[in-house]
Order: C-alpha cells, then sequence, then structure tokens
C-alpha cells in the first residue's frame, strides 16, 4: 500500500452546492484542484476536475499518486472517481479524459 | 449578484489554457461564485467561449488585460439598444425593402416602420436578430430556414 504523502490544506473555497477550490501544500510542491465534488459513503466523484501545478514536475505521476493517497484518507473514503474536465492544455487540449478510478 | 450590479460580458479562449484556476479564481474575484467560474472555465475549454455576469465595479480593462496575458480575451456586449437610424442603415446594407426585411425578422411590417421612425424601440431580441443578419446573413438564413426538398 502506498504511503500518503503529507500534503496539507492550505486554502479552501467552497462554492455553494458542491465546488471546492483547494490549495494544498507538500513542503515541495503547491497544488490548486477545482472540482464538483460529490461524496456518497465510502466514494467520492470529482466532476470536472481542474488541477494546476506551481514549479518544475510538480504535477507528475509520483506527486499524483501521493496527492491521490493522501486525498482518499483525507475525504475517508474507499473509491476516489475523477472525472476530469476538458483538457485545457497539454497533450489533446480538447479532448475529454477518461474517467479514472482509484 | 443582481443585474443592476453585473455586466455580462463575454470569454473568448484565443490558445492553450494553461492556468484554468488562475482564470477561475480571476473570476471569482470578479464576483462571479466559485461554481460559475468552473462553469465558465469547462465552457472556455469545451466550446473556446463563455458568457458570464462580472461585478459592475470592476475594472474591466485590468480584468480583460489580466484574462488576456492567461489566453482569454474579454468581450462586453454591446449596448441592447440600436437607434431609428441604426435600423435604417441595418436594413439598406442589404438592400431589403421594408417589406423584406419584416417577413426576414418574422415581424410585421408597421412594427418595423415603428422603430424605423423612432416611434419605438426594437427590444433585446430583436436588436441582436438584427444584428446577427446585419454581421452574417448566411448564418441567419441557414439557422431560420430550410429547403423545401
Amino acid at each position: 500500500m502506498e504511503t500518503a504523502v503529507a500534503w496539507q490544506v492550505l486554502d479552501f473555497d467552497f462554492g455553494g452546492i458542491d465546488t471546492v477550490l483547494v490549495t494544498l501544500v507538500d513542503g515541495n510542491h503547491r497544488i490548486e484542484v477545482l472540482a464538483d465534488v460529490e461524496l456518497d459513503r465510502r466514494r467520492a466523484v470529482l466532476r470536472g476536475l481542474h488541477i494546476q501545478g506551481v514549479g518544475r514536475n510538480t504535477l507528475g505521476p509520483a506527486v499524483l499518486r501521493g496527492l491521490i493517497g493522501w486525498a482518499k484518507e483525507y475525504l475517508d473514503v474507499d473509491e476516489l472517481r475523477i472525472e476530469g474536465a476538458v483538457r485545457t492544455s497539454g497533450a489533446s487540449p480538447g479532448r475529454i479524459p477518461a474517467v479514472l478510478v482509484f | 449578484m443582481s443585474s443592476e450590479e453585473s455586466v455580462v460580458v463575454l470569454l473568448r479562449r484565443t490558445g492553450p489554457l494553461d492556468k484554468p484556476i488562475t482564470v477561475a479564481r480571476r473570476l471569482f474575484a470578479a464576483g462571479l461564485t466559485l461554481k460559475e467560474a468552473h462553469n465558465a472555465i469547462n465552457k472556455l475549454a469545451a466550446c473556446g467561449w463563455a458568457v458570464c455576469a462580472v461585478a459592475l465595479t470592476e475594472d474591466l480593462r485590468a480584468l480583460g488585460r489580466e484574462l488576456g496575458e492567461m489566453n482569454v480575451q474579454l468581450r462586453q456586449r454591446r449596448s441592447p439598444t440600436e437607434s431609428a437610424e441604426a435600423v435604417v442603415t441595418m436594413r439598406t446594407q442589404h438592400g431589403l425593402s421594408q417589406r423584406e426585411y419584416a417577413d426576414l425578422l418574422g415581424i410585421d411590417v408597421r412594427t418595423l416602420q415603428n422603430w424605423e421612425q423612432g416611434r419605438n424601440r426594437p427590444d433585446p431580441a430583436a436588436v441582436s436578430l438584427m444584428r446577427i443578419f446585419a454581421h452574417a446573413p448566411e448564418v441567419f438564413e441557414e439557422a431560420l430556414s430550410e429547403p423545401l426538398a
């Protein structure tokens, strides 16, 4: 089992209904996440998710794996389902990414 | 935020949105709710444009500059009114008679005459329709007519 990185919530805005904007830091990285969140018992669904990092390799696979592990613990869920928004940059902008389930 | 406290703007994506959350944060600061800001960047990503209402107190030039640096062009909606002279110009630039123009717009010719003579003003929806026809008659034709066979 992967060890969750010690992320902490730096800033949190709740947009009413279900939209959240969270800034997370772990000492080396700073990441912002914007999504519509639905919590259903042991499952969390993040819809229209945008993620933005500051710094080189902030959004690399290792960091994201650690972040997902931390998020599942933080939200106290067994399943985290990510339905990302249409890609705005990077590879294939305009494409809707596949649903990811962790 | 009521319509008296806000101004409607259009956003157009001019390139990749490398900082979507920074755009959302700026829109949030300009008076949108977080949900509205999230919807706006989703629309920008998917369709290339979005419409939203920002606080009337917002400095639109400064907002436009900041969004422009993030590949989002800010466009202010034109005034929803037109003068009688402008209505005449929009008709005559396409060489249409009052009857032809009224038929195209789907209105009574007397309504058009009232607009052109300044007795009444066209409502915002009619102004939008006339502007679309003036700007892109082929779009108007395609949207509002269909081949019979």
